[in-house]
């Protein structure tokens, strides 16, 4: 038992604050170096997900984490002024004592974490519940990632045409569900318009392309292989096509089993296998290029689209008016418009779809973010009956039960993240045709909904702490 | 004439001034009165023992001192603040910066070390971090538990625990120490051990002790105890320090001897006869219970 001197406690506190070494705060610093690790190996991880958006998405990507490693040097620069501060400070606040300034005791340092204590006193429950929660995200994030990949597979093909504006049938601004037609010799009406350095006409339909070992549906574009537009965006095997020749992704020929020199059949009619290409297979289908005059055999003289190229010093916007104006009239969009418009098709037809799934996602994380943290309240009902009882205000009960929430949400986000990552990186090496491409926007959104629906789990649980009576503390437990 | 003991201050030293204090529950026929019109004055550095009982209304008694509970009527002074008519957001607050709480559980939060359950009470009067830390460590190193500073309330004895929750409720320096049934989950020794330390924090803290008990050995560190039954104090004892075996005992219906106008209280006839054969063999060594009751007195 303690037999020390008999003062009050503050003054022996005051007494002894100045004798005292930094021990919490050489505590601090390591924390907040090995924060800073942590940190650097987000960094490292998070560099293949960089090049997997590419190199204009690095920035957006790489702030946060720099700033993550500034964070922990400016703070170990204001907890070393807190420090000396500290030094001269008077007796803590309590009755009858100056009290301290919001601000000061901020630089203070923060309270006992109780919220985390309480979520990580039972590990095994928390791996629980983090990884049901992480599992739900998984499934909202790599389904977001699945439709974000299948969206840029979509306009692969659009993506490399390098035209400045594309000409369309009048009203007709897609190519998936759509048929555009333009009469035979729309290009070079094209090219007598001011302004206009190429024009490059390009036949499509869909279409089936079969082998003996099955069918895949497909894009059939009908091009000039002399041309410098309109065809493959790169030819990884083999030729351009002659008369009676086909080029088709390598994804699909890997599909269908056929190699170079394999005898395939598009539109119903036989071609010869004689090139492979790439970045033209998607979950839906896949591209097949046939000679433009193969194309006009099977599907009469018409043309589908022009590719345009502008002169340097045009204005797309009056080319457009004049490409336009050409008759009967048509429809010209830049290819980023074009390819946006293909986009949001696709995304209208299958929202729904996806809105369920990600609702279903929620609504688990939801759950299980709710249970857990009702078990975790329940189980210390008593605790908080105690805290309540030692002064707790209102605010502050429910602010720690909520913060348990957000520690939930965000363990769980954060491997969430990690897990889809991997699986984009896996399932793109095992299948190609099925991207799954974790954009930040989609992380961001789904943390955003993700943290509301912690919240919202954390209702029930925050109504039940309100509602503890202090008085509970004195009782004797059952 | 005068005694060695201690005798009612004035209401105005009171740092609890308790006046006409009734709880009752339940209505029209229904209704219970758990505690009924109790007065009650709590000075500072004085340890006051409510006994009686069980269903006799202590605990009730002590939930409304602690401002857990709303009183029927009465008033319930602490440090110029009427509980009784505060408004309830000013409660909680009330509670972190004027009372310190012994529970007979204990109590500690079993997902903190030692040192952060001492912290926890310092942030809720509002002091936090690094100095937080540090009050909580010089408490816990007066209460002789320095070493156990990173330790879980799970690895700690009995005795450990309610040193720790003395610490705890030494956190906010509070005027106003309630303790409830503080002893009776502990063995006699270390029971002997906690009553002395909150005896000592009467004594040199000059903090005001009320402990709710059955606990018969705790009347050896009260000033007074009060005997509660059926809601109201049914007699008030005043208690001393026998000068010769140094046994506690109520100034009422005990040998008595008056010596130079002041009066000495003996557990028995025995020790009173071995007093007035030379009672300057042990006025010389009274215990600072009686020794601050002079000083008091005078």
């Amino acid at each position: 038992m303690a037999t020390t001197a008999p003062t009050r406690t503050s003054c022996q506190d005051r007494q002894r604050r100045s004798k005292m070494p930094a021990d919490h705060g050489r505590h601090v610093y390591a924390a907040l170096l090995v924060g800073a690790a942590v940190a650097v190996a987000l960094v490292a991880a998070l560099a293949a997900w960089a090049a997997q958006l590419g190199g204009g998405a690095w920035p957006p990507v790489l702030i946060p984490f720099a700033l993550a490693f500034l964070v922990p040097v400016a703070a170990l620069a204001w907890l070393r002024t807190a420090e000396d501060a500290d030094q001269l400070a008077q007796a803590p606040g309590g009755p009858g004592q100056r009290p301290i300034p919001l601000l000061d005791r901020a630089r203070r340092g923060p309270g006992v974490p109780l919220a985390r204590r309480n979520l990580f006193q039972d590990r095994r429950r928390v791996l629980l519940s983090t990884g049901g929660v992480a599992v739900a995200l998984l499934l909202v994030l790599v389904l977001g990632g699945i439709f974000a990949g299948a969206m840029r597979q979509l306009t692969g093909y659009i993506d490399h045409t390098r035209a400045d504006l594309i000409v369309s049938q009048l009203g007709v601004r897609t190519m998936h569900m759509s048929a555009s037609v333009l009469r035979p010799d729309i290009a070079d009406r094209v090219l007598q318009v001011p302004g206009v350095a190429w024009a490059e006409p390009i036949r499509y339909t869909t279409g089936m392309v079969s082998s003996p070992a099955g069918q895949s549906a497909s894009y059939v574009i009908g091009y000039q292989p002399t041309a410098r537009h309109g065809g493959p965006a790169r030819l990884v095997a083999g030729r351009p096509p002659g008369a009676g020749e086909a080029i088709l992704d390598r994804q699909a020929a890997d599909q269908l089993h056929i190699r170079v020199g394999d005898r395939v059949r598009i539109l119903g009619r036989p071609f010869t296998l004689v090139g492979l290409s790439t970045g033209g297979t998607n979950i839906a289908n896949t591209t097949v290029f046939i000679p433009t005059g193969d194309f006009a055999r099977l599907r009469g003289p018409t043309q589908a689209y022009v590719l345009v190229g502008a002169r340097p010093d045009v204005q797309l916007g009056a080319l457009a008016a004049r490409l336009e104006a050409i008759p009967p009239g048509n429809t010209v969009q830049t290819r980023a418009d074009f390819a946006t418009q293909e986009r949001r098709l696709v995304s209208d037809m299958s929202a729904d779809l996806m809105r369920i799934m990600s609702g279903i996602g929620y609504a688990i994380a939801l759950a299980v973010i709710a249970l857990t943290l009702f078990n975790v309240t329940l189980a210390k009902t008593r605790e908080y009956g105690v805290v309540k009882a030692l002064g707790a205000r209102p605010g502050w009960l429910a602010a720690t039960v909520a913060a348990q929430a957000a520690w939930s949400v965000t363990l769980a986000l954060a491997a969430a993240t990690a897990l889809a990552l991997l699986l984009a990186v896996v399932i793109g090496r095992l299948n190609p045709a099925l991207a799954i491409w974790i954009a930040p926007g989609n992380v961001a959104r789904t943390s955003l909904v993700a943290l509301g629906v912690g919240m919202a789990g954390a209702v029930l649980p925050i109504r039940r702490v309100l509602h503890v009576d202090p008085a509970a503390s004195f009782r004797r437990p059952t | 004439m005068t005694t060695q003991t201690v005798t009612a201050p004035q209401r105005h030293d009171a740092v609890l001034h308790v006046t006409g204090l009734t709880k009752t529950f339940g209505q029209g026929a229904l209704a219970v009165t758990a505690v009924a019109g109790v007065d009650l004055d709590v000075h500072p550095g004085e340890v006051v023992l409510i006994m009686g009982p069980s269903g006799s209304g202590k605990t009730t008694l002590l939930l409304m001192l602690g401002a857990m509970l709303r009183p029927t009527s009465g008033s319930i002074e602490v440090a110029g603040l009427d509980l009784a008519s505060a408004p309830e957001r000013r409660l909680p607050s009330v509670r972190a910066h004027r009372f310190g709480f012994v529970f007979q559980d204990f109590n500690l939060l079993g997902a903190l070390t030692v040192a952060e359950n001492v912290e926890l009470a310092c942030n809720l009067a509002g002091v936090t971090g690094t100095q937080a830390r540090r009050r909580a460590r010089v408490l816990l190193e007066r209460v002789g538990l320095g070493h156990r500073l990173g330790f879980r309330p799970e690895q700690l004895s009995g005795g450990e625990k309610q040193r720790v929750a003395i610490a705890r409720a030494l956190a906010n320096d509070p005027p106003v120490i309630l303790a409830d049934e503080p002893t009776a989950n502990l063995d006699s020794a270390i029971g002997r051990q906690v009553a002395r330390l909150l005896r000592q924090l009467a004594t040199q803290d000059r903090r005001a002790v009320v402990i709710v008990s059955h606990d018969a050995r705790l009347q050896e560190i009260a000033d007074r105890v009060v005997w509660l039954e059926d809601g109201i104090f049914r007699e008030l004892s005043t208690m001393a320090t026998d000068p010769v075996c140094g046994m506690t005992v109520p100034q009422h219906d005990h040998p008595h001897l008056q010596l130079d106008q002041t009066v000495w209280w003996f557990c028995s006839t025995a020790c009173r006869d071995e007093f007035a054969t030379n009672p300057s063999r042990f006025t010389h060594r009274l215990p600072p219970r009686a020794a601050v009751s002079a000083a008091r007195r005078q």
